[in-house]
């Protein structure tokens, strides 16, 4: 099968560090090396439009980059979690009607506002898709910003589970309507409301019919996941407060049984740090230069930057030291924001 | 800044990583230091907020930090037992019908209710604290835990959940008690992100908007005119720092501009970057608001 040559780059980390950025990096730099690479994300504020500095990505992956060298490029594709769960419930539904009444579920039509990690399940099934049609050769996804990288790949079990809960088919079972039963249901009523629960308990019996379309696919995604094609790269900033949770995703990720190949730390700051006898002996010769007030501002500013090279050291001094067989990649701090391609692509060369 | 103050309740919401646990914190810290009774509350989180004040991490539990200063982070199945036991007001049947997994379980099956328990427990806490701030949960689309009670009211059209949703929106929506805050980084992406929050809030719901916080801003980077050719080897390390904060500041103000697009001076107020970042308390004491 063709799309068993398809590699797979899954870009972690918490928010804020950058993460959409370079995952768009990293698409770019599969193209700069001859290859036909997607960057996915499902950030819903779209910010990898933003980073590509287009307006608005469609339902389709779109070029973004063409190398007219080697005919690599990069597509981007932006997630929206609603429609890619439509297409889904069709799918897999045995009947048309099954999938209409799905789809005509209040609570269905509120999914993603109403539970939790139901936007990464779909980003999961929709990677899956384009790895499946094997029109890529790379696929870069860029992850949503959690609380804990980990818990984008625990989505699809929790998913699953959840629409295999029995509590909740239970409540429609006729039995439960007699005996002792009916003082639990009561209770639910007053708790919760049992119309509500009711239209809850009808979803997730409608979903049992697909459920096993679903728990083959979570199975397949895994299997993916887990094998030599996929690899996981983790972003982090050089942060004192960030080392504890890159141990403890390289971790997690080990005992999984997952692949974490690289860790990319964004916004390294470079420099020497210099003892202060010689900031003494340098504000002077800045002095000489620069008019006292600008002398005085320079060496100021530069002792403020001192604990940013002194953070940025530290932390990649830890990470080589505790996880060496890790590959390490800094990308330098900045001054401007990413917001076009030829950034991008800048970065790209670098990775 | 002053106004904001005012608010018994300030959710603080906006980007991940742009600082919304440091800024809840220190807004909590010039609460209680004006000998209010002021509490930090998180949603379901990793405890960030105990472990900025050297706590142990202990969910569901009041934590004193101060005699004027304490914090929680809330669990939804916690708060689910409470809401229960209020309303069928024997413990022994709740240990009877929802032991722990159970209701682990019950609460994570359920749509949209552990933002509704945990939002009417806050609200509840009202009534033992002058002040109380949220360290709203960090996601890729910021408001989304206020937004649930919407979403439930409209889908669920009566019953307990309903009502719960209602009570919930109406605490929210009392402009002399609530208030929305945003936080941000005067960067692309967080500027470009609060102002879609800001859109959203206004959009769909009539929560009270405070205001701006600006994290991490860069006081002024004056334009200091190149000598290069005097600059020795030694010396070239300041003149790089230097172009690389001038830089930045000149970006930063024109993220400034376009946040002054939309609001007004009073709504935006300024946190000084700390380059070492806030790890504890004397840090946030040393954050300067301008």
């Amino acid at each position: 099968m063709n799309h068993n040559a398809t590699q797979l780059q899954i870009v972690c980390g918490t928010g804020g560090v950058g993460k959409t950025t370079l995952a768009a990096a990293l698409a770019l730099k599969h193209a700069l090396l001859g290859k036909k690479s997607v960057v996915i994300t499902i950030d819903p504020a779209k910010r990898l439009a933003d980073a590509l500095g287009i307006k608005k990505l469609s339902d389709a992956p779109q070029k973004i980059f063409t190398n007219t060298n080697n005919g690599g490029a990069t597509y981007a594709f932006m997630l929206e979690p609603k429609s890619t769960f439509d297409r889904l419930i069709h799918k897999y539904a045995p009947s048309p009607a099954v999938a209409e009444k799905i789809l005509q579920n209040s609570i269905y039509q509120n999914l993603s506002s109403m539970i939790s990690g139901s936007q990464e399940y779909m980003a999961m099934e929709m990677i899956f898709e384009i790895w499946d049609s094997g029109e890529f050769e790379v696929i870069v996804v860029d992850t949503p910003p959690l609380q804990n990288a980990i818990d984008f790949l625990l989505a699809p079990q929790k998913m699953v589970d959840l629409l295999r809960d029995s509590l909740l088919q239970h409540l429609l079972k006729p039995s439960l309507a007699q005996g002792a039963a009916q003082g639990i249901l009561k209770m639910f009523d007053k708790i919760i409301g049992f119309e509500f629960l009711k239209n809850v308990a009808e979803l997730v019996v409608s979903f049992q019919d697909l459920l096993s379309g679903f728990e083959a696919r979570a199975a397949q995604i895994r299997e993916v996941f887990k094998s030599k094609k996929c690899d996981f790269i983790l972003v982090a900033s050089p942060q004192v407060t960030a080392f504890e949770d890159v141990q403890n995703f390289a971790k997690t990720l080990n005992e999984m049984d997952y692949n974490l190949s690289a860790i990319l730390v964004n916004r390294f700051f470079a420099g020497k740090v210099l003892s202060t006898a010689q900031i003494t002996q340098d504000k002077t010769a800045l002095a000489q230069i620069f008019k006292s007030s600008e002398a005085e501002f320079l060496v100021q500013n530069f002792q403020e930057h001192l604990p940013l090279i002194k953070q940025s050291d530290s932390f990649k001094t830890k990470i080589q030291k505790t996880l060496p067989k890790l590959k390490l990649n800094t990308i330098l701090f900045e001054a401007t924001d990413v917001h076009d391609l030829a950034m991008l692509v800048r970065i790209a060369k670098t990775l | 800044m002053r106004t904001i103050l005012n608010s018994r309740l300030i959710f603080v919401s906006g980007k991940g990583g742009v600082g919304k646990t440091t800024i809840a914190s220190k807004l909590a810290l010039l609460q209680a230091e004006a000998q209010h009774n002021t509490l930090i509350v998180e949603l379901n989180s990793l405890g960030n907020v105990a472990k900025l004040f050297d706590l142990p991490s202990c969910p569901n539990t009041i934590q004193v930090i101060n005699k004027t200063l304490h914090t929680i982070n809330l669990t939804p199945a916690a708060c689910f037992e409470e809401y229960v036991l209020r309303q069928i007001k024997f413990k022994f049947l709740f240990k009877t019908f929802f032991d722990n997994r159970l209701v682990k379980h019950f609460v994570s099956a359920i749509p949209g209710l552990n933002e509704l328990l945990m939002l009417g427990k806050v609200i509840d806490l009202l009534k033992a604290y002058d002040h109380i701030i949220v360290d709203a949960q960090a996601s890729g689309h910021g408001l989304s835990s206020l937004q649930v009670p919407y979403v439930v009211k409209r889908v669920v059209k009566f019953g307990p959940l309903h009502h719960q949703a209602q009570k919930i929106i109406t605490a929210l929506e009392d402009h002399n008690t609530t208030s929305v805050a945003l936080v941000t980084l005067l960067e692309e992406m967080p500027v470009n992100e609060t102002l879609e929050s800001f859109a959203t809030l206004t959009k769909t719901s009539s929560l009270h908007f405070a205001g701006v916080f600006i994290n991490q801003a860069l006081k002024n980077v004056p334009e200091i005119l190149e000598a290069k050719k005097n600059l020795s080897q030694a010396l070239k390390p300041y003149w790089q720092i230097y172009e690389f904060a001038r830089m930045r500041f000149t970006g930063q103000q024109e993220q400034l501009q376009s946040l002054q697009k939309t609001f007004a001076a009073s709504q935006l107020t300024s946190v000084a970057y700390l380059p070492n970042g806030a790890h504890n308390k004397t840090d946030l004491a040393d954050l300067e608001l301008f």
